[in-house]
This record gives structure tokens, C-alpha cells and sequence, in this order.
């Protein structure tokens, strides 16, 4: 059995959490890995808060576990729903895509445990400082919204630069992924790729075949020049965006046609123009499971991992 | 608006970020490059090199706004 301060800290029995992603973290998918023993985590992505309300209510309905929602601060909706978790006592916020300091003291003083995605050591520093309770170090290798550097580069200079729990991320899918986490400091895992693939996760079949089928080399970053990188598969829609990036098409241009093309991925495996956002570790997901399953194979496997470390050591 | 201030910022931002744009305090940090991070980084290196904590919340938009908090900082300091 593998448990660490972040399992008491946030009242779960497995130190995993799910990633929060948009269009595809819903309450099914959140409620199957709370129910399991890791954090089920609902995505606010840019939804409004009578949406989120409702996910909310129904992943109360499919377990009695704690669960979080990751709120998006480039959200039109970011406000609301900020207020919205307070209203319906959401046990966690995860926060992705920029600096979210302008809520925090009313989350923290709701009681609510608040776990910023970072992709640097200052921002880790400040969110320490705006009462973070723990901080998920995310490296580029995740994928979605990324930042430039690694999760082997980043976790440790995160886990030296606060004295917070550090939640590694990016890159993550079996055991071994999960125990070289902890021997670089961190406390616990986020992991979205894999459960992708769950069988609790509502997102296309479309998606998911095209996760099983990726490999080792199947993913692009776009939009790294109009400071909004995503880490996505190799599509047409992708690699015509990456295109025409290159040839210098305006911001604007590129946000048009990046528009709405996440859900068509996500809702309709629409193939040709949705955006089939994955982590590089889309090569080692495999297998379609159960949500427990996925958090019994990341956790045992860890713990095996683990247990043969000292090996090597004379 | 302290000169030694806006050119300590600015030598921040040359050195840390690679900023070769001029400078001046209108210069809207996120038109010379500098994404959210960026600038949580440079407001990190201000509060090392000036020995202040400047507040969670604050997001200067511009060289200027960063400046004022900076020195609003500093007089509170030696007050």
C-alpha cells in the first residue's frame, strides 16, 4: 500500500488525482475515481455555473467521496464559477491555465483546499504564499494548455522552492511513472491520459480509439507562438493549425480556427477538425479499464517498483 | 516614478526573459512577449532584489504599473 500526507490532506485513500479536463472530466469520470480511492476531479472548463452546478449535484449523487473541480481562469465564467464552489462546498479547486491569486482568499477562507496547476518555481512561490494547500507540478509532456519545461526538470526545483505538497504531473500512466514521482519529491500524481480511456469516461469513442492507437510519437504542440501552446495528437485539424503557424498566421486567425475544436473531438469524434488534446504517454495506454482498475494498476505498481528500488544500491 | 526603479525592471526582463524591445513605461508587458508566468517570475526577482513582498493579487498590466507597485512598495518600506 502506498500512503502519503497528501492522502490525509485531502481524505482519499490512493494519492492519485485525475486531470481535469475540458470537455472530458465529467461527473461520471470524476465520481468512478473518487469512488476508487483517488480524487475525481470535474473540468469547469468554459462552462457556466448553472452547467458546473449540475455536475456537481450528480457526482454528489455517485459518491460520497471527496472530489474537486478544475477551474480554468481563462474562462469567460471564471468569476462565477469561482463563487459557484464556494456556494455548493466543493471539497477541492485545482486551477489551470494562469495565475489565480484573485480568488484564493475567498476559496481558503471558505475551507476549500486549493491546488494550482504550475509550470515554474515563482509561481509555485507566490500560490505558497496565497495559501495554496498543495501545488500540482505540471510538465510539458501532459497534454492540453503546457509549459515549456519537464516534469523530470520541474517536480524537483518545485519540491526544493516550497514547502508545500507537490502533486507531479505530466507524463504519468503506470507505476513506474508514479514511484520515480515520489523519489523526485512529490507526494502524489495527477494523471489525465490514461483515464481517457476508462471505461466510466463519457468522452468519444472516436477520442479513445485514437488514444490506444497513438504511440511514443503521436503528439505536436501548436500555438506556442501565440503564447497559448497545446499539446494535442498528430490530426489533420492539428497539423494544418501547425501549418499555419508557421507561415505567420495572425493570433487571431489561429484562435478562429482553433474554435470549438476540442468539443468537436471530445462530443462528436469529429476526426477531421476536432482537437484530440493527449499527453506524450498516449503510446503506453493501451487498454481500455474500469476507473478503479487504472488507480489500482497506477498505485500497485508503483508499490512494486518500489519495493525493488533498493536493487541497485550496495 | 523612480528612474533607478523602471531601469532595474527593465534590466530584470532583459536579462531574465531576453526582452530586446525599448522600454518605456507604457510598454504593455504582454506585447513585448511577457506571458502571466513571465511576469509572476519578474515580480519574484523584484521582491529578492528589493527585500518587499508585493501582494498575491497584484497583476501589473504595464513596465509602469509594475514600477508603481514596486516603489509604492518601497516607501511603505522606509516609512
Amino acid at each position: 500500500m502506498i500512503h502519503t500526507p497528501i492522502c490525509d490532506m485531502l481524505g482519499i485513500e490512493k494519492p492519485v488525482l485525475q486531470g481535469g479536463m475540458a470537455w472530458i472530466a465529467d461527473a461520471s469520470l470524476a465520481s468512478a475515481v473518487s469512488n476508487a480511492g483517488g480524487l475525481g476531479i470535474i473540468s469547469a472548463m468554459n462552462a457556466d455555473a448553472a452547467w458546473l452546478r449540475n455536475q456537481i449535484r450528480s457526482c454528489r449523487e455517485l459518491t460520497d467521496r471527496p472530489f474537486g473541480v478544475n477551474i480554468m481562469l481563462q474562462s469567460p465564467f471564471a468569476p462565477e464559477v469561482a463563487d459557484l464552489v464556494i456556494e455548493e462546498r466543493v471539497p477541492v479547486v485545482v486551477t489551470g491555465a494562469g495565475n489565480p491569486a484573485t480568488y484564493m482568499r475567498g476559496w481558503v477562507s471558505a475551507g476549500i483546499k486549493v491546488i494550482p496547476v504550475v509550470a515554474s518555481v515563482g509561481l509555485a512561490r507566490l500560490m505558497r504564499r496565497a495559501g495554496a494547500t498543495a501545488v500540482i507540478a505540471e510538465g510539458g509532456e501532459s497534454g492540453g494548455h503546457v509549459g515549456d519545461l519537464t516534469t523530470m526538470t520541474l517536480v524537483p526545483q518545485v519540491v526544493d522552492a516550497v514547502d508545500l505538497p507537490v502533486i507531479a504531473a505530466g507524463g504519468i500512466a503506470d507505476g513506474r511513472g508514479v514511484a520515480a514521482s515520489l523519489m523526485l519529491g512529490a507526494l502524489g500524481v495527477q494523471v489525465g491520459t490514461r483515464f481517457l480511456v476508462a471505461d466510466e469516461c463519457t468522452v468519444s469513442e472516436e477520442y479513445k480509439e485514437r488514444i490506444l492507437k497513438a504511440n511514443d510519437i503521436a503528439t505536436i504542440v501548436t500555438g506556442r507562438s501565440s503564447g497559448h501552446a497545446v499539446r494535442c495528437l498528430k490530426t489533420p485539424f492539428s497539423t494544418t493549425f501547425a501549418r499555419l503557424e508557421a507561415a505567420g498566421a495572425s493570433a487571431d486567425e489561429l484562435a478562429a480556427l482553433g474554435a470549438g475544436s476540442l468539443r468537436k473531438a471530445a462530443v462528436e469524434g469529429d476526426y477531421e477538425e476536432g482537437s484530440f488534446m493527449s499527453g506524450q504517454i498516449a503510446g503506453m495506454v493501451r487498454e481500455r479499464q474500469s476507473a478503479a482498475a487504472i488507480v489500482d494498476d497506477l498505485v500497485d505498481g508503483a508499490e512494486r517498483v518500489l519495493s525493488e528500488a533498493m536493487r541497485w544500491v550496495r | 516614478m523612480t528612474e533607478s526603479t523602471f531601469e532595474h525592471i527593465c534590466t530584470i526582463l532583459k536579462e531574465q526573459d531576453g526582452v530586446t524591445e525599448e522600454l518605456t513605461p507604457e510598454t504593455v508587458l504582454s506585447e513585448v512577449g511577457l506571458d502571466s508566468l513571465a511576469v509572476v517570475e519578474a515580480v519574484m526577482a523584484c521582491e529578492a532584489d528589493f527585500d518587499i513582498e508585493i501582494d498575491t493579487e497584484a497583476n501589473p498590466q504595464t513596465i509602469g504599473e509594475f514600477v508603481e507597485l514596486v516603489d509604492g512598495l518601497l516607501e511603505e518600506k522606509q516609512a
